[in-house]
């Protein structure tokens, strides 16, 4: 398993300012992400968490401000390099009807590639490791549009593992599953991540899940980074009913350890909780 | 490309070199078919004679002079609109696109029927501009039409953008023509889409076009493949998506203005061919596009000999066979769940 | 005892002992000035040509008072024509309200669902095989368009909403239905074939009132029977088909009736004069538009019609110096960039 995951990356933004066409999103935000280190982005809708994701992994310009790879400028760098370094799951993904899991998850070998170099065994190795690692190999010559929900993301997932990169950024990768497969998903990333060191960035929607596998966790609302650490030191009262306008007790999670957010009840609607679904154009 | 994942990915390699080999005899017997057959059959020995110069002077003269040329002429143009149609798949994520549908044809038809009506070109090769050029129009107005929505474009949006289009631009050739029928005289046939009556060296400069817009299309397959995906994952992936769809809009002008320019619009081809092409090979476009280089000019041949017998005595344009037969490859697709189309 | 017509709530009421009947104020404000605008076009035709009238003669000729060359001109060579353009019109503005009504769809106009194509290829096949007066044609257009409605309605069975499949199988049969008549054509001899050609691109050139009068009548009954007959229920189907059928209109025989009428007819318009593209498609839209309607809106799309093809018409004739273009050609220049601004509008609206 040493060979799989590449030199590591560091991935930080410096004064960004994100916006879509004439509406802005976030003005002004530094943030570094830590080596390594399991990172979760929570915040209401619209408060501009998958549009940081996308800032950061080079989908979206910045209107001002840098987004910096291993120190270089990301919008200077070669975006087949980029793609090497760092791997993301988008909202958007489509899967062509049809397609095996396996094909999937060969796609994703697409920036180790060349013109004259098009199946090497690395990249074969890569996929066979992806499809273990998601236990997703018995399942390789099957349809995914015939897969279960859950069955479908690890397809994905393994899509983006064959990439080998050593950051992984994941926009809302639990949302539409199963609380059994919200679970099984992020034990596999919070394996990924602890086994091989992949420096990890997933917006999710759930405080718990955030506190539960979180080693940092980024708060946001309006646009703007409230909160940056580790669970324990972000997720307090006062922050919950600033940020989501909830009233909640924060106790020791019996089980698993860490903090865990009991909600007692609504106080207020954050103007943020727009009813528009999303926050992309 | 061997997955050694397990025997059913062995399976579909060697069913991929079966169904090669097979499409490769397929095109051998094709085309032998389409030297034979006609108002005059002419015997496999003869024409092997013929074609080396030591034949009766009538079966030299009718193979090298009508039969050759319109075969080779059936042969690059199926392999321009398979390849086209493919591409234009591949690029919107519409199972339904084709050049025709989407009005790629009308607009070259248009684009040729404006440059014969003021006199400006008469010749095959010089035809090609024109059609190009009403081509790119239409492919260019056909994407803006149907992205005016929000969201990416729905393959019905698409679709009923294109049949719009082309009405217009068809409607105004037809208008055209109407106004002065002795100069269309001679193009009546080429209006419904045909290979027949033109000569080997007029299929020159037609050629080098459609070669130059398949050798980009084989360049694209990789990263059309990325863009299948979506295109958050392609550009993640390190792909250029909009260099990857600009390049894809030149070959299809390439592909459609080139067999437009020498053959009129023929409908439902690249429509089908990529349909029979997946079921042979997956949802692959790096298997797609060549197979359907294969299989395009196969059906074409085909359609084109059958175009030749279905009426006694007389030419019936292949446009005709191809519509009639690529119609309901159109209806099959949206009736069922067989693909997803919305 | 209350008046014959009333106001209120911004709308017309007619009451008398056997008829009553209401109509919004905008609504009949809008049919009232489309059909002036269609009398001032077809006053125009009347006038204008190879010898140009002045209006006072053109009246004069219609009341039989003018000197014999000008009735010539006017009454026998002009006048056929303007009425046929304003009639037909009508009838196609009827017909593609209703398919859309039964479609539910604003795209579901005979000319794209193929309707019109198999009317055509059935007057077509009449022509090339049988021969080419009216009761022929008229029986092979009314044929074909029946034949191709139950084959739509059988392959786009359980198509969902929107009527996606309908759309998409209409454009896949209009396809195949044009190659049959191209190779009708190919087939036949050379002049059925010319006359053939010419009508399958719809045309008014020299009509008259011997050929089409028949058409004409027919048409227009059909037009008031379907507006008398049917606006009622098709109003109560725009509900959906459980609200309609508890409202006590049978939606499936509904629906029946108003495709069977629908058929009936552009199969009338197709015979005199050839499948004319998209005004079906056009009318009911603008005209309920115009009319600030919602829903369906029989008499709006027929006077919308009316003034479409009369303008049209009048364009075709006059458009190219020394030519009379098909009217059919001039349709589907203009429905098609409606077609296309419509496109653009249900896209913003998300609806497709």
């Amino acid at each position: 398993m040493s060979q799989s995951v590449p030199e590591p990356s560091s991935l930080r933004a410096d004064r960004i300012t994100m916006a879509y066409q004439d509406r802005i999103i976030g003005e002004d935000l530094s943030v570094d992400i830590a080596d390594g280190r399991f990172t979760v982005i929570i915040g209401p809708n619209g408060c501009g968490k998958s549009t940081l994701l996308r800032s950061l992994s080079r989908l979206l310009r910045t209107r001002s401000g840098t987004v910096y790879l291993d120190g270089k400028d990301i919008h200077r760098s070669r975006a087949q390099d980029v793609a090497g370094r760092l791997g993301l799951l988008p909202q958007t993904a489509i899967a062509p009807p049809g397609i095996t899991v396996f094909d999937l998850a060969r796609r994703g070998r697409y920036p180790h590639q060349s013109i004259l170099s098009r199946w090497s065994a690395q990249d074969e190795a890569a996929v066979h490791r992806a499809l273990a690692q998601t236990e997703m190999t018995e399942l390789a010559d099957r349809p995914v549009d015939e897969l279960s929900g859950g069955q479908r993301q690890r397809a994905w997932v393994a899509m983006v593992l064959a990439q080998e990169s050593s950051i992984l950024l994941l926009d809302e990768p639990t949302t539409f599953l199963d609380v059994a497969h919200q679970i099984s998903l992020l034990d596999l990333f919070a394996q990924l991540n602890s086994d091989e060191g992949r420096t990890t960035v997933a917006v999710l929607h759930d405080i718990n899940h955030a506190a539960r596998y979180a080693d940092d966790i980024i708060v946001m609302s309006h646009g703007r980074i409230v909160a940056h650490g580790p669970p324990v030191d972000v997720l307090t009262p006062e922050l919950l009913a600033e940020v989501f306008g909830v009233e909640a007790v924060v106790i020791d999670d019996p089980v698993n350890g860490g903090p865990h957010i009991i909600t007692r009840h609504r106080t207020r609607i954050p103007a943020s909780v727009a009813p528009t679904r999303e926050e992309a154009p | 490309m061997h997955d050694p994942v397990g025997a059913t990915a062995h399976a579909t390699g060697s069913r991929l070199v079966l169904a090669l080999a097979g499409l490769t005899a397929g095109l051998v017997i094709a085309i032998a078919l389409s030297l034979m057959v006609g108002t005059e059959t002419v015997a496999p020995s003869r024409i092997l004679a013929g074609l080396s110069g030591e034949c009766d002077r009538e079966a030299t003269a009718l193979l090298l002079h009508y039969r050759l040329p319109r075969t080779a002429i059936a042969i690059v143009v199926g392999i321009a609109l398979g390849t086209a149609g493919a591409l234009m798949q591949a690029y919107t994520r519409n199972p339904l696109a084709d050049p025709g549908i989407l009005g790629v044809n009308a607009g070259a038809v248009l684009g040729v029927t404006i440059a014969i009506a003021t006199g400006v070109s008469l010749s095959v090769t010089t035809l090609a501009v024109p059609a190009l050029i009403g081509a790119a129009f239409a492919t260019v107005a056909v994407l803006l039409l149907a992205s005016t929505g929000r969201g990416p474009a729905t393959p019905i949006r698409m679709t009923l953008a294109g049949v719009a289009l082309g009405a217009v631009l068809s409607g105004i050739a037809t208008a055209m023509r109407l106004y002065d029928p002795s100069t269309f005289e001679r193009h009546r046939s080429w209006a419904a889409g045909s290979v027949a009556g033109r000569q080997l060296d007029e299929l020159t400069g037609i050629a080098l076009l459609v070669l130059t817009g398949a050798v980009l299309a084989l360049l694209l397959l990789r990263p059309l493949n990325a863009v299948a995906l979506g295109d958050d994952v392609a550009a993640s992936l390190g792909v250029n998506t909009r260099r990857t769809r600009t390049l894809t809009i030149i070959a299809v002008t390439l592909l459609v203005g080139a067999a437009t320019a020498i053959a009129g619009p023929i409908s439902f081809l690249g429509l089908m061919v990529p349909h029979i092409c997946r079921l042979l090979a997956g949802n692959d476009h790096t298997r797609i596009v060549p197979l359907s280089m294969l299989v395009a000019p196969l059906v074409l041949v085909l359609a084109d000999t059958i175009a030749r017998v279905i009426i006694p005595l007389r030419e019936t344009p292949v446009g005709i066979v191809t519509a009639f037969v690529g119609a309901p490859v159109l209806i099959w697709l949206v009736s069922g769940r067989r693909t997803n189309t919305q | 005892m209350s008046p014959l017509l009333s106001r209120d709530h911004g709308a017309v009421t007619l009451r008398t002992p056997a008829v009553s009947g209401r109509m919004s104020t905008r609504a009949l404000v809008a049919c009232v000035l489309l059909l002036a605008a269609t009398a001032a076009t077809t006053l125009l035709a009347l006038m204008t040509g190879k010898v140009g009238y002045s209006p006072g003669e053109v009246l004069a000729a219609l009341v039989g008072d003018a000197p014999a060359d000008v009735e010539l001109f006017v009454v026998r060579w002009r006048l056929p024509r303007a009425v046929a353009a304003v009639t037909f019109g009508a009838v196609l503005g009827v017909a593609g309200a209703l398919f859309q009504c039964v479609t539910r769809n604003p795209l579901g106009s005979p000319d794209i669902i193929g309707f019109s194509a198999g009317a055509s290829a059935g007057g077509v096949a009449a022509v090339t095989l049988i021969g080419s007066s009216f009761a022929v044609v008229a029986a092979g257009t009314l044929i074909g368009g029946l034949l191709v409605a139950a084959l739509i309605m059988l392959l786009s069975r359980g198509g969902g909403t929107g009527g996606f499949r309908l759309v998409i199988v209409g454009i896949g049969l209009s396809a195949m239905l044009v190659s049959v008549e191209s190779w009708l054509v190919l087939t036949a001899d050379l002049d059925v074939a010319q006359v053939a050609a010419l009508w399958s691109v719809g045309t008014l050139n020299g009509t008259s009132f011997t050929h089409s009068g028949i058409a004409m009548a027919l048409g227009i009954a059909a037009v008031v029977a379907v507006i008398v007959l049917l606006s009622r229920r098709l109003t109560l189907l725009d509900l959906g088909e459980d609200l309609s059928g508890a409202l006590g209109a049978d939606p499936l025989r509904t629906r029946t009736v108003a495709v069977l009428a629908g058929v009936l007819l552009i199969a009338i318009v197709t015979a005199a004069a050839g499948p004319i593209a998209f005004v079906a498609l056009a009318a009911p839209h603008i005209g309920r538009r115009l009319a600030g309607m919602a829903g369906v809106a029989l008499v709006p799309a027929a006077c919308t019609g009316a003034f479409l093809l009369a303008l049209s018409d009048f364009v075709a004739q006059h458009a190219l110096p020394g030519r009379m273009l098909p009217v059919g050609v001039v349709t589907v220049a203009v429905g098609g960039l409606y077609l296309i601004t419509l496109i653009v509008r249900e896209n913003r609206k998300g609806v497709l």
